[in-house]
């Protein structure tokens, strides 16, 4: 399948999920009488401890991923181009200091940044979308660098800046989309991806995630996995749900050319 | 004579080095700081509404005190007692006495990531499970050894060591470690990396010329390969140790991670804050560490003499 190909129909698939769950509503779905009950009619993939329909839960919990996903790639996106750019255009002292800033963000892991921003600013999408946008900044930020300083005397760049280019159009342009673009790209998706693990570890292992009884497949996994008694199929959803999305974005990612890469 | 000009290249490599870790670190400490002072209302505020605790809290965590105090005090070590995960202790005692064993953790997973990572054969069914998230195979390994000892020996006769994750066993730790190597794609980038630097040096003139000789290639190959592998297990690291966090949670393990997690629950800002600034720390050491040995192994990066 090709990258756009794919890219379509993850996007449709989430938006599908999210559209059709919009107004879906999540307390009064309760039906304690039926408990874990098998898949049948109502519930295509049957029911969790307190009854509620676990497909309905499943495509609603789109919705807790999908927004800080969004906002931590457009963070990470912005950020990594912005430091690894400077960087890598100016050199000396102002490139340094570039470097050392992306150095220091880098220097945190993602999910001890996730903590730290839960403490402080009080968990939620916000602080998650924030934790994962600064830590993997770096990582787009270091390949930007390499690609903008080797390319920063290129004859193209110097003709560009003698017929009377600005500076930033031409780092704009013709270095940060044109040399870079597809290594954004492939960042983005990977911040993405990153985000979806992130959020479903947090909701899985405690009280930082998302909350009950809004679902999260971190929770689904939590809440019906350790029922041996609930039926296969009700159990195996929400991994196998998340499984699947996070190696089709890696494939995705995998996929997205990167002609940068053979300047 | 210039400062620095009496070093040899490497020396001078490897103190330009030293400075920018140093950089780092001091610059990871400021950077906590910042967050803590300039939190959406007041770190205190989000502990108690107890105006006589907040004053003490505000005192205790230097937010009265001007940022470079502050920032002075952390380096010092000064960071406090802990407030309500064991109230009273020295956040010190604390990160000390679960630090080992993060360690321990880190580096067994580091260099067990580095060592499959160089085995020859197929990346691709190692990077299908390493898409999944680190809890996710934590839980599959659990449930399913769990259910594999209910079905064998019938649900109340299982044996004790099956009981994951509360209670210790070996077990239990060689699944961690395999779960921190394998998960969140740490394993499948490594095996990607080193196969590309091997591929790379297997190319490279200066082997070409000791296959002619008919040089043993071994030796040649992996003092070739040794600034690779350095470079991989630097790059490698800050997710190994984010990975820590996940996995010692998951298998309840008494590490930093464990202990930066329900800091973090409880609200002690002093122990997430130690905790936090220990496992990044550590990081910033052992990847210079990492670094130095690269330089060492790699005279070209010293640059010109």
């Amino acid at each position: 399948m090709s990258p756009r190909a794919l890219a379509l129909a993850l996007g449709a698939a989430l938006a599908a999920a999210w559209l059709l769950t919009a107004d879906q509503d999540v307390i009064g779905q309760v039906e304690p009488s039926l408990a874990l009950a098998p898949p049948g009619e109502g519930a295509v993939l049957g029911r969790d401890p307190l009854g509620r329909p676990i497909a309905a839960r499943l495509l609603r919990a789109v919705h807790a991923f999908t927004a800080p996903g969004l906002g931590a790639a457009a963070l990470s996106g912005g950020l990594g181009l912005a430091l690894g750019g400077a960087a890598g255009w100016w050199g000396g002292a102002r490139g340094a200091a570039a470097g050392w800033a992306s150095d220091v963000l880098g220097a945190v892991p993602g999910v001890v940044w996730a903590l730290l921003l839960a403490l402080v600013l009080g968990p939620g999408p916000a602080s998650m979308g924030l934790a994962l946008g600064l830590a993997t900044a770096p990582a787009l930020a270091d390949g930007v660098r390499h690609r903008v300083g080797a390319l920063r005397r290129a004859g193209f760049v110097e003709a560009s800046l003698g017929h009377g280019i600005s500076a930033g159009r031409v780092l704009g342009v013709h270095l940060l989309v044109g040399a870079c673009g597809g290594l954004l790209l492939r960042h983005l998706v990977t911040v993405f991806a990153a985000c979806v693990g992130l959020e479903t570890t947090l909701a899985y292992l405690d009280d930082l995630g998302t909350q009950e009884p809004e679902p999260s497949w971190g929770n689904l996994i939590a809440r019906i996995g350790p029922h041996p008694e609930a039926h296969p199929v009700s159990r195996a959803a929400a991994p196998i749900a998340l499984w699947a999305a996070l190696a089709a974005l890696d494939a995705l990612a995998d996929r997205i050319p990167d002609r940068g890469a053979d300047r | 004579m210039r400062p620095g000009q009496a070093l040899g290249p490497g020396l001078r490599a490897a103190a330009a080095l030293s400075a920018r870790a140093a950089a780092v670190g001091i610059g990871v400490v400021v950077l906590v700081q910042v967050l803590l002072r300039f939190a959406a209302g007041d770190a205190a505020d989000l502990v108690t509404a107890d105006p006589a605790l907040r004053a003490r809290l505000v005192e205790a965590w230097g937010l009265d005190a001007p940022l470079p105090t502050a920032v002075a005090r952390t380096l010092a070590l000064q960071w406090g007692e802990s407030l309500t995960l064991r109230p009273g202790q020295a956040v010190l005692d604390l990160v000390a006495e679960r630090a080992p064993a993060s360690a321990q953790l880190g580096a067994s997973g580091l260099l067990l990531t580095i060592l499959l990572g160089a085995l020859p054969g197929p990346a691709r069914a190692v990077g299908a499970l390493g898409a999944a998230p680190l809890f996710l195979l934590g839980f599959a390994a659990m449930t399913g050894l769990n259910e594999l000892a209910w079905w064998g020996q019938g649900w109340w006769g299982r044996p004790a060591w099956f009981a994951l994750p509360d209670t210790p066993s070996p077990l239990r730790d060689l699944l961690t470690v395999l779960i921190l190597v394998v998960g969140a794609g740490n394993l499948a980038g490594a095996r990607r990396e080193l196969h590309a630097a091997r591929r790379a040096l297997d190319a490279a003139p200066h082997m070409e010329a000791a296959r002619v000789r008919g040089q043993p290639l071994g030796p040649v190959r992996a003092a070739g390969l040794l600034p690779a592998v350095a470079e991989v297990a630097s790059r490698r690291l800050v997710g190994i140790v984010g990975g820590i966090v996940v996995v010692e949670r998951v298998f309840s393990q008494p590490g930093l991670g464990d202990l930066l997690w329900q800091a973090v629950v409880l609200r002690d800002v002093p122990v997430a804050l130690g905790s936090a600034l220990t496992l990044a720390l550590g990081a910033t050491a052992a990847r210079w560490a990492l670094d130095l040995l690269r330089l060492w192994a790699e005279p070209r990066l010293w640059g010109p003499a």
